[in-house]
C-alpha cells in the first residue's frame, strides 16, 4: 500500500489533544449533597448505572480516536496500487521567482510541489528548466534523490523568459514517453497568456498577485546638449500590490554616490526621476540606480547598472570659404574638432562620421557625412528648391518647433533676412515665418539634414548670444546628441510588478494519483461522519433539555 | 470561633427585645400542666383511675354528676431542651449548616436563660457524655458555648426519630424541646416523626430548619458523581434542565410537606438559611413566646 499524501498522517497527532479533551469533558464532577435521599428519587435516566458508565467513556473515546484515525487515512490517499507513470516537470527559474510573498522563495515553493507532484506520479522523472535555451538538469531519471538535489539546486536567474521553449521541449518529450508535464510558475512572463502555451500541461501556481514589490524599471542616459559634457539619466521605479509607500532611489557614477532621492509610489504605479550629472571624468561612467523600500519581495529588480561610453569629439567639416564668424561660433562649442574645407572638390566622397555644413553650397554627387546642415543651399538639390527671393523676417510671427527652438526666445531675436526655398517633398518644416520655410529638414533621413534658409553668422543674427547656442543646438540634433546614449538591460516593468498572466484558475490536468482513490476508504469516511453526527447530537440532547 | 463579642452583642439585644414583649409576666411565670403542689385553682379535668380521690371536687360532682378532678395552678420555671442534628448532612453548605444551627442555639439558649429558664443540650449522633444537664442562671452560657465550640464535625447518618425516642427514654422533665436540623434523615418524615414522638411524650415542640441554598437550588447541568454527605456513597447522577426542573419540585413539596406536619403536631416551626445572620433567625423566633 503506498500513501499518496503521507503528510496527511501528521493529522493523527490530534489524537492526543482529542483524548485530553474527552477525558476533561467527560470526568463527572464531584458534588457532596447533604443527604441522597431527594435525588434518590429522580428519574431513571438521571441515573445511571455503575457498569454502562464504566463502558461509555473508553468506547465513546475510542470511536472518537477510530474516527481520526479513518479521516487521516483517507486524507493521506492509499492506494494497493504503486503508481508508475513517468512525468516531465518544468520548473520556471525567471527572475520573479525569486519573490519571497511565498515561503521562502516562489522558487522554493515551485521545487516543493513539484517534488509532492513527483512522488505523486512514480516517476521516472525529467527536470527542465524555463529560459531560452531551455535547461535540462535533469534528463529521465527515477532516482527521487537525484531529482530533489536538481530541485534543490536551482536558482532565479536574472531576467524574464518566455516559457514557450520550454514547455515545447517538455511536450515532445512527453509525446515520445506518454510522460505527463506539471509545469510549476508564477505566471511572471515575457508574454501574455495564451491557451496554446499550456495546453496539455499541469500548472502549478505559486505566488500571489497581491504581492507588494518595487524596484527600477528603467535607467537610461542622454548627453545634455551644450556641449558641457553633461548627462541627463532617467530613472523609473514601479510598485505593484495596493499599498501606498515610497521608495528611496540611489544613484551612484563609477561606485560613488552621487544623488538620492525619495520618491512617492502609488499601488500599481509609477514613478520617474531625472538626475543631471555633470561628467568630470573622462573615460566611460558606469551608473548604478538602486531603491530602497518597505514590503519589498523581489531584491532581483532593485538596481539596474548601465555603462555610458565616453564621449568622443564630434568631426565637423565646414564647406565654405572662410568664415571668420561662422569658424569661431564653432570653435566655441566643445565636444566639436571643426575644419574648414574649401573648395568642396576637396573632399572626394565626404567623411561618414563627420558632420558637414554646407555654407551656401550643397554636397557633391557621392558625399558621405554622418550628417549635413545646410546653409543657404544653392540651386536644387535633395534638399528641394531655391526660389531666389529674399525678404526680412520679423521674429514675433516665428512658429519654431523642434531643433533648437526650446533655446529661443523669438522676442528676443532681431529681424533677419531669409531666403525662398520649397523644400522637397517628405521634409518636415521645423521653423517657418508665415507660409516661408526658414528650417526645414529630414532628421530621420540617410544620412539625416537640416536646411537653414537664413545665415546665422550674418549680420545682425550673428551679434546674438544664441547664434552658437543655435548652431550647437543643430549638430547635436543631427549627431543625434537627444537620443539615449546608454539605457540599462534587465530589470522589466512586468518584473516588479509580479504580474501574472495565468488565468484566475488554469485548467488542472487530471491527476493519476486521483483515479487510485479506492471506493472503500470513501465508505469508511462517510460512515465515520454518520457516527460523528450521531454522537453530538446525542450528547447535545443528553445535557440539555 | 462561633460566639465572638460582636454576636454575643447582638444576642443581649435580642434578649432585651424578648424581655419587653413579655413585659407583665414575671419572670419563669408559667403554669405547670400537672397541677399538683400549687394554692391557686387552675381548671378542671376529667377524672382518671389511679387519680388522688382527695383531689376530687365534690361540689361539681353534686352539681353535674360528673367526677373532675380539681387542678390547681403551680408557678414554676420551664424547661428548655435544645436537641441539635449532628449528623453528616448538617457539615454540608457554605457556611455549613452545622455552623450556623450553632449559632442559632446559642442565641436561643442565651434568651432562655435570660428568663430564667433551665436550659438543656442534647447533641444528637454525637455521643454520649457530650450534652448538658438542664440548669438555670446565665452563667450556664458559657458552658453551653465551650460544648457547642467543642463539637467534633458532624459525620454518620442519623434517625432523627429515633433518636428523639433514645432521649425520651431518659424521662426528661416535660418542657419545651427545640429540635435543630435540615431536615434530611433517614426518609422523608423523619424529622416530623421525631416531633410527633416528642409531642405524645408531653413536651413542647419547635422546629427550627437550618438550611443552606445548595439544598434548595438544582447544581447546572452536567454528569455529576454525588457524594451523600451522610455517607451514603457515591452516585452518578446526569442532569439535565427537565431533571433540574423535577428536583426542583421535590425540594419544594418536601419544604412543605414538613412545615404543614410541624403545624399540624401544634410544633413551632421556622426556616433559616445559612446565609442568614443568627440574630434574624432569633427575631422570628421571638414569635414562639
Amino acid at each position: 500500500m503506498t500513501l499518496l499524501a503521507p503528510t496527511a498522517l501528521w493529522l493523527l497527532a490530534l489524537a492526543a489533544p482529542i483524548a485530553a479533551l474527552y477525558w476533561r469533558r467527560e470526568r463527572p464532577r464531584r458534588l457532596v449533597v447533604s443527604n441522597f435521599l431527594l435525588w434518590r428519587e429522580a428519574p431513571g435516566r438521571m441515573r445511571e448505572s455503575a457498569g454502562w458508565r464504566k463502558l461509555r467513556h473508553p468506547f465513546s473515546l475510542l470511536l472518537q480516536l477510530v474516527f481520526l484515525f479513518l479521516v487521516a487515512c483517507a486524507l493521506a490517499r492509499p492506494t494497493w496500487r504503486i503508481p508508475h507513470q513517468p512525468v516531465v516537470l518544468v520548473l520556471d527559474v525567471s527572475a520573479s521567482m525569486g519573490a519571497t510573498d511565498a515561503g521562502p522563495s516562489r522558487l522554493r515553493m515551485a521545487a516543493e510541489a513539484l517534488q509532492k507532484r513527483a512522488r505523486a506520479a512514480g516517476g521516472p522523472f525529467t527536470l527542465i528548466t524555463t529560459g531560452e535555451p531551455p535547461g535540462v538538469p535533469l534528463p529521465n531519471s527515477s532516482s527521487r534523490q537525484r531529482l530533489e538535489r536538481a530541485l534543490r539546486d536551482a536558482q532565479p536567474s536574472h531576467r524574464q523568459h518566455s516559457p514557450r521553449p520550454a514547455l515545447e521541449m517538455a511536450r515532445s518529450l512527453a509525446a515520445n514517453t506518454g510522460a505527463c508535464v506539471v509545469f510549476a510558475t508564477d505566471g511572471v512572463w515575457d508574454e501574455p497568456w495564451d491557451e496554446a502555451i499550456c495546453e496539455g500541461v499541469e500548472v502549478v501556481r505559486v505566488g500571489s498577485d497581491s504581492a507588494q514589490n518595487s524596484g527600477v524599471v528603467v535607467l537610461a542616459a542622454r548627453r545634455l546638449p551644450g556641449g558641457e559634457g553633461g548627462l541627463q539619466i532617467l530613472a523609473g521605479v514601479a510598485a505593484s500590490g495596493d499599498a501606498n509607500r515610497s521608495a528611496l532611489v540611489r544613484l551612484r557614477a563609477n561606485g560613488r554616490l552621487v544623488d538620492a532621492r525619495e520618491l512617492p509610489l502609488s499601488g500599481r504605479g509609477s514613478e520617474a526621476a531625472f538626475f543631471e550629472l555633470a561628467v568630470r571624468e573622462r573615460g566611460a561612467l558606469e551608473l548604478e540606480a538602486e531603491i530602497a523600500a518597505a514590503d519589498d519581495v523581489l531584491a532581483a529588480d532593485n538596481s539596474a547598472r548601465l555603462q555610458v561610453p565616453e564621449a568622443r569629439e564630434q568631426r565637423v567639416l565646414l564647406i565654405s570659404p572662410p568664415r571668420p564668424t561662422l569658424e569661431k561660433a564653432l570653435a566655441s562649442i566643445s565636444g566639436i574638432e571643426a575644419a574648414r574645407v574649401w573648395p568642396p572638390e576637396s573632399l572626394d566622397f565626404g567623411d561618414p562620421e563627420a558632420l558637414a555644413i554646407f555654407h551656401r553650397s550643397a554636397p557633391p554627387e557621392g558625399f558621405q557625412a554622418r550628417a549635413i546642415l545646410l546653409i543657404q543651399p544653392a540651386g536644387e538639390g535633395f534638399f528641394g528648391r531655391r526660389m531666389g527671393g529674399a525678404r526680412e523676417v520679423q521674429p514675433d510671427l516665428l512658429a519654431l518647433r523642434g531643433p533648437g527652438s526650446e533655446f529661443l526666445e523669438p522676442s528676443a531675436l532681431p529681424s533677419f533676412e531669409a531666403l525662398d526655398y520649397v523644400p522637397v517633398s517628405g521634409a518636415q518644416v521645423f521653423w517657418a515665418w508665415g507660409d516661408h520655410p526658414l528650417v526645414f529638414g529630414e532628421l530621420d533621413g540617410t544620412p539625416p539634414w537640416l536646411a537653414m534658409t537664413f545665415d546665422p553668422s550674418a549680420e545682425p543674427l550673428a551679434q546674438t548670444a544664441a547664434h552658437p547656442v543655435l548652431l550647437a543646438a543643430f549638430l547635436e540634433r543631427l549627431a543625434g546628441g537627444q537620443k539615449e546614449v546608454a539605457r540599462a538591460q534587465g530589470p522589466s516593468l512586468r518584473l516588479t510588478s509580479l504580474a501574472s498572466a495565468l488565468p484566475a484558475s488554469p485548467p488542472p490536468a487530471p491527476s493519476p494519483a486521483s483515479t487510485t482513490w479506492p471506493p472503500l476508504w470513501s465508505l469508511l469516511l462517510g460512515l465515520a461522519l454518520i457516527w460523528a453526527a450521531g454522537e453530538a447530537w446525542s450528547y447535545h440532547r443528553r445535557l440539555t433539555a | 470561633m462561633l460566639f465572638n463579642s460582636d454576636l454575643l452583642r447582638r444576642f443581649e439585644s435580642a434578649r432585651l427585645l424578648a424581655r419587653r414583649r413579655a413585659r407583665g409576666r414575671a419572670a419563669a411565670e408559667r403554669r405547670s400542666p400537672r397541677g399538683e403542689a400549687g394554692v391557686e385553682f387552675g381548671e378542671y379535668r376529667a377524672f382518671v383511675p389511679g387519680d388522688d380521690p382527695r383531689r376530687m371536687d365534690w361540689h361539681a360532682y353534686a352539681r353535674n354528676r360528673q367526677l373532675v378532678i380539681r387542678l390547681l395552678a403551680e408557678e414554676r420555671d420551664t424547661h428548655v431542651y435544645f436537641l441539635l442534628d449532628c449528623s453528616g448532612s448538617m457539615g454540608a453548605g457554605a457556611p455549613p449548616k452545622f455552623d450556623h444551627a450553632r449559632r442559632v442555639l446559642g442565641g436561643l439558649a442565651y434568651i432562655a436563660l435570660g428568663q430564667l429558664d433551665r436550659v438543656g443540650f442534647v447533641p444528637l449522633g454525637a455521643g454520649p457524655g457530650l450534652g448538658l444537664a438542664p440548669a438555670r442562671g446565665r452563667h450556664r452560657f458559657v458552658e453551653l458555648a465551650a460544648r457547642l465550640e467543642a463539637l467534633a464535625s458532624p459525620a454518620g447518618r442519623l434517625g432523627l426519630a429515633e433518636s428523639a425516642s433514645a432521649w425520651l427514654a431518659t424521662r426528661p422533665r416535660a418542657g419545651l424541646v427545640v429540635l435543630l436540623s435540615d431536615g434530611f434523615g433517614v426518609g422523608r418524615d423523619d424529622a416530623a416523626d421525631a416531633l410527633h414522638r416528642l409531642r405524645c411524650a408531653g413536651h413542647e415542640a419547635a422546629l427550627v430548619q437550618v438550611l443552606d441554598a445548595e439544598d434548595l437550588e438544582p447544581p447546572p447541568p452536567g454528569e455529576y458523581e454525588m457524594e451523600d454527605a451522610e455517607g451514603g456513597g457515591h452516585h452518578m447522577v446526569v442532569l439535565d434542565a427537565a431533571a433540574r426542573r423535577a428536583f426542583a419540585q421535590r425540594v419544594n413539596n418536601f419544604l412543605a410537606e414538613i412545615e404543614s406536619r410541624a403545624v399540624n403536631l401544634g410544633a413551632a416551626f421556622l426556616r433559616t438559611l445559612t446565609h442568614e445572620p443568627p440574630e434574624a433567625a432569633l427575631g422570628r423566633a421571638l414569635a414562639w413566646q
